[in-house]
């Protein structure tokens, strides 16, 4: 196996050089592949969770039809463009677009013609978020996934010596799980993914810290109350239930409360240790599991736990994903 | 495991580029996540939205937005769900014949529905909570020569718990009451919906009733002298009528 060990690397000797080492560093492809795998089954399982209420969530007669767009205009969301609304008129078309957009996102998934099915990849998760009465929040960070990955396959082996022309702009097979895994995890280096996972992980910590200074805008979180109410929501308790808490308040207080101060404080800290190897490793990755299992305990809202795990994902580097992959590379080698 | 030596940069014009592009993009992801409005913050017992920092004002207007609107890969990430004290929103719609016998009803979110699904109906309901303080009402209003008066809506009570959507001219709004009137994005949310259902069962009526619960406060389990009371668990319900007769 070839690979490139960062340590032996000269080190950045000024802000200019770490500014394009951190951007420009070309890098294997092998951890985009695997992050575009993970949205790719997330996209799919959330475009399938639409199919029977497609027409109602995205037809000009759904929930919100055309009068309601017309009537809106200034209240909703400027940059809820689509191209779906150019079928949203026409009922069999719609559907015929929807499942075709599943085929699509199968074929990006399993890597074929990435350059192609990336950009329709994000073009069909912009088009299945733009209604602004259901968005949800893993609607909004699949929107920004989607976009990153579409800009790593754009520019992926655009300058491969070793492809024919047709397949460097179609990239019909190279990113196909098999022939990945043929090469061992292999690829020529590319700085495209370096650019598009280096944009993902400066979005996403900007995110992370916004969502963090955005908790301190509300009492519940100062109060340490927040998991309070997705926990005992009126229609899910009764009084005895009450009664029983009030009798011994003390733990559970104390646990949802320093749960909630944690959470701050690592949304808030976050862009400190996702860079860093190290125990910070195990800050990023551990936070990343608590979190994606909170997620998935305390709130309702779909996929967004493993939205969340797959973008913390992102800050592994080359070494860490052939590490990871190691026993999946040996077996594919026998 | 074969050592590779360190491979070579792009050339320096594409990375100059490159460069001028991100910092373009993640400038315009960081002005649109600080020109967000913030709160709401309590200012003299009542709440607003604290207005954006005016540095972001400009570059918000001209550049971030308008990039924003083309990319749809930047938001403000204060997302909704992080606020938590929210009132539990459901509604029904009751279908009526044209004579007005019920002969159908829709609940939402739909029990029976996926948990995904569920979800997406559940966003549905809560665009119908955030009623708005109706402005007090005070002497006679006389239209112009040749307008009609204003039409506004208010909640008026209708039994223990609950209210009715009423629609008329300001003169016709109870005096010394504080009264809540249905923001502009609930009402046409609610009258998008109905003419949605009117399209899907050909039935002439319906009536959207919006069934609340004010969250359960946990002050309860902090102060002592307080315990819980079935107040806190108590439904109210408030019907839109007839939206569009």
């Amino acid at each position: 196996m070839s690979q490139f060990d960062p340590s032996s690397a000269s080190k950045p000797a000024g802000l200019l050089d770490q500014w394009t080492q951190f951007w420009f560093m070309p890098q294997q492809p092998l951890g985009l592949h695997v992050l575009r795998t993970i949205f790719g089954v997330l996209t799919i399982v959330w475009l399938l969770s639409f199919a029977g209420y497609v027409q109602d969530f995205f037809s000009f007669d759904g929930w919100f039809d055309r009068t309601a767009f017309s009537e809106a205009q200034d209240m909703v969301d400027r940059q809820n463009w689509s191209p779906l609304y150019f079928v949203a008129g026409q009922p069999a078309l719609l559907n015929a677009v929807y499942w075709a957009s599943i085929a699509i996102v199968v074929c990006f998934t399993l890597g074929f013609f990435t350059r192609i099915t990336s950009v329709l990849t994000w073009l069909i998760v912009v088009s299945f978020s733009a209604n602004p009465l259901i968005e949800i929040d893993t609607d909004i960070l699949l929107r920004i996934i989607a976009f990153y990955l579409m800009i790593g396959y754009l520019f992926l082996d655009l300058q491969r010596s070793d492809l024919p022309l047709w397949q460097r702009i179609t990239t019909a097979t190279p990113h196909w799980w098999g022939t990945v895994l043929k090469h061992g995890g292999i690829s020529e280096r590319s700085t495209a993914p370096t650019v598009a996972i280096r944009l993902w992980q400066v979005h996403f910590a900007l995110a992370i810290v916004i969502m963090g200074l955005t908790k301190l805008q509300h009492g519940e979180w100062w109060t340490g109350v927040a998991y309070w109410y997705p926990w005992y929501h009126p229609t899910a308790v009764n009084l005895d239930m009450l009664n029983e808490l009030k009798a011994k308040p003390d733990a559970y207080l104390n646990f949802i409360s320093a749960a909630s101060y944690v959470v701050i404080a690592w949304q808030i800290f976050f862009p400190a240790f996702a860079w860093r190897q190290g125990i910070c490793r195990w800050v990023l990755l551990g936070g990343a599991m608590v979190g994606t299992a909170g997620l998935m305990i305390i709130y309702p809202i779909p996929l967004l736990g493993p939205t969340f795990f797959l973008l913390c994902l992102s800050y592994l580097i080359e070494r860490e994903w052939f590490l990871a992959l190691l026993p999946l590379l040996r077996l594919v080698k026998r | 495991m074969r050592r590779e030596s360190q491979p070579a940069l792009p050339p320096t014009w594409v990375m100059l580029l490159g460069s001028v592009l991100i910092m373009f993009h993640l400038s315009c992801a960081l002005i649109t996540a600080l020109g967000a409005s913030s709160g709401p913050w309590p200012v003299q017992g009542e709440t607003y939205e604290g207005i954006p920092p005016r540095f972001t004002r400009t570059p918000k207007d001209l550049i971030a937005d308008n990039y924003q609107r083309l990319l749809k890969a930047t938001y403000h990430f204060h997302f909704g769900s992080i606020k938590q004290e929210v009132q539990e929103i459901s509604f029904d719609a009751i279908l009526r014949d044209d004579k007005g016998a019920v002969v159908g009803k829709r609940v939402f979110p739909d029990p029976e529905a996926s948990s995904a699904i569920r979800y997406r109906q559940q966003m549905l309901a809560q665009k119908l909570s955030d009623d708005i303080p109706l402005p007090p009402q005070t002497g006679i209003v006389i239209a112009p020569a040749g307008q009609t008066l204003p039409t506004l809506q208010w909640w008026s009570p209708d039994g223990e718990r609950r209210s009715v959507l009423k629609q008329d001219n300001p003169n016709a709004v109870p005096r010394n009451q504080n009264l809540m009137q249905p923001s502009t994005w609930q009402y046409l949310v609610a009258k998008s919906y109905e003419r949605y259902l009117k399209r899907q069962t050909s039935q002439p009526k319906i009536e959207i009733i919006r069934t609340w619960y004010n969250p359960v406060m946990p002050v309860f389990m902090i102060d002592e002298r307080m315990s819980p009371s079935p107040e806190m668990l108590f439904r109210y319900q408030s019907s839109y009528g007839e939206l569009s007769k």
